[in-house]
C-alpha cells in the first residue's frame, strides 16, 4: 500500500460525507471490484478508522479493535474482489453490517471468558483530541460502557463510526425514527450519568 | 427546551470528539496493516478463525449405539420368560444373536399354535351363537303364528 495515504482517515470521511459522495463511492467500488489498488486504498482510508474507532468503542482494546478491522476488510476485499457483493449504493451500510456482526462475535466471545467490566475495568489510555482532557474522556467512556447493548450500538454507529441515521437505520434494519428517539434517550441517559457522578462528587467534596 | 437541545448538541460535540480521539491514536501504519491483513489468504489470516465443528460425534456415537443396543436386545423383549425359561436362560448365558434369533422362533411356533387353538374355540362360540339365533327365530315365529 502506497506511504501517502497513511493517517488520513478523518479527511477522508469528511471528503466521504461531501455531496455527491455517493455516486464517487459507488465508482470506486466498482474499480475495487475491478482490481484496482489505489481504489482499495481509498475505501481504505475512508473507513478503516471509522471502523476501528467503533469497534473500539465496543471492545475496548486497540488490539482486538484493529484486528476486528482487518477482519472486516478482509472480507469486504474477498466479497468485493470474488463478485459476491453488488454495489446498489448500499456500501456503506453493508460494510458496517459486517462490521457490527464482527463486533458481536467478539463480544460474545470475550464474555465467555474471564474480564473486567464497569467501575473495575482499567481505563484504556488515548490521546484525546483537545479540549477533551484525559479524565474526561475516561469518565465518558464509562458512562458509554453503562448503557445497554442497543444504546451503545447508536451512539458507536452515529459518532464513532461517524455515521447517517437513514444508513444506521439499513445498519440495524430498523425505522429512522425509532433511531432518532433511541439516539436522543441514550444521549439523555449520558447527561444524567454523568451529571450523577458529578454532583456525587462535589457532595464528597 | 433550548436548553435541552443545546445540551444534546454539546453531548454530541464532546462525543464526536472522543470519537476522533479513537481514530487519531492509530499509527501512521494502520492502514498498511488493514490492506496486508486483507490480502492474505484466510487461514493464515485469522489464526482464530471457527474450524468445522466436532460437536455432533458424540451424539452420533450415542445414536449408533443405541441402535445397535435396539438391534441386539429388542428381540428379548418378546421371549415369554415366565413359560421359556429354559430358552431364555440360554440366552441370556450365550448372548448370541442366532440364538435370539431361534429362541424367537419356537415363540413364533406356540404363538401360531395358540392361534389354532383360538381359531377352534371362536368357532365354538361362533356355533354356540348360530344356534341361540335359530332359536330366537323360531321364537318370534311363534309370536307371529299366535298374533
Amino acid at each position: 500500500m502506497n506511504e501517502d495515504i497513511t493517517g488520513r482517515g478523518i479527511d477522508a470521511q469528511r471528503r466521504a460525507d461531501e455531496p455527491g459522495a455517493a455516486g464517487d463511492l459507488a465508482d470506486l467500488v466498482a474499480e475495487a471490484a475491478a482490481g484496482d489498488g489505489q481504489a482499495w486504498s481509498e475505501l481504505i482510508e475512508r473507513y478503516a478508522r471509522r471502523v476501528y474507532a467503533l469497534a473500539k468503542s465496543r471492545l475496548r482494546d486497540p488490539d482486538q479493535a484493529e484486528e476486528v478491522s482487518q477482519a472486516v476488510f478482509a472480507s469486504v476485499f474477498q466479497h468485493v474482489s470474488t463478485g459476491r457483493y453488488t454495489e446498489r449504493g448500499q456500501f456503506e451500510p453493508w460494510l458496517f453490517r459486517i462490521a457490527m456482526n464482527r463486533i458481536r462475535d467478539h463480544v460474545r466471545r470475550s464474555s465467555r471468558g474471564p474480564r473486567m467490566v464497569g467501575e473495575f475495568a482499567a481505563p484504556v489510555a488515548s490521546a484525546p483530541a483537545s479540549p477533551l482532557h484525559a479524565e474526561d474522556v475516561n469518565e465518558l467512556r464509562r458512562a458509554i460502557e453503562s448503557l445497554s447493548d442497543a444504546d451503545q450500538e447508536i451512539i458507536g454507529l452515529r459518532h464513532q463510526a461517524g455515521m447517517e441515521f437513514k444508513a444506521i437505520a439499513e445498519v440495524l434494519n430498523e425505522p429512522v425514527g425509532t433511531l432518532l428517539a433511541r439516539h436522543h434517550r441514550a444521549l439523555h441517559k449520558l447527561r444524567d450519568l454523568l451529571g450523577a457522578k458529578k454532583s456525587a462528587g462535589v457532595s464528597h467534596e | 427546551m433550548n436548553e435541552h437541545t443545546e445540551s444534546n448538541t454539546d453531548f454530541e460535540r464532546r462525543l464526536d470528539r472522543l470519537a476522533q480521539a479513537d481514530r487519531g491514536e492509530l499509527d501512521a501504519g494502520f492502514e498498511d496493516r488493514v490492506w496486508h491483513a486483507m490480502q492474505q489468504p484466510a487461514a493464515e489470516r485469522i489464526p482464530g478463525r471457527r474450524r468445522k465443528s466436532t460437536a455432533w460425534i458424540p451424539f452420533v456415537t450415542a445414536a449408533c449405539v443405541g441402535i445397535m443396543g435396539y438391534i441386539v436386545w429388542m428381540p428379548m423383549i418378546n421371549v415369554d420368560t415366565s413359560t421359556r425359561t429354559d430358552d431364555v436362560a440360554a440366552v441370556e448365558t450365550e448372548n448370541d444373536s442366532m440364538e435370539i434369533l431361534l429362541s424367537s422362533f419356537d415363540t413364533m411356533d406356540l404363538l401360531i399354535a395358540g392361534v389354532d387353538e383360538m381359531d377352534e374355540n371362536l368357532s365354538v362360540i361362533e356355533l354356540q351363537m348360530d344356534a341361540t339365533e335359530v332359536e330366537n327365530d323360531a321364537i318370534w315365529q311363534d309370536y307371529g303364528g299366535a298374533l
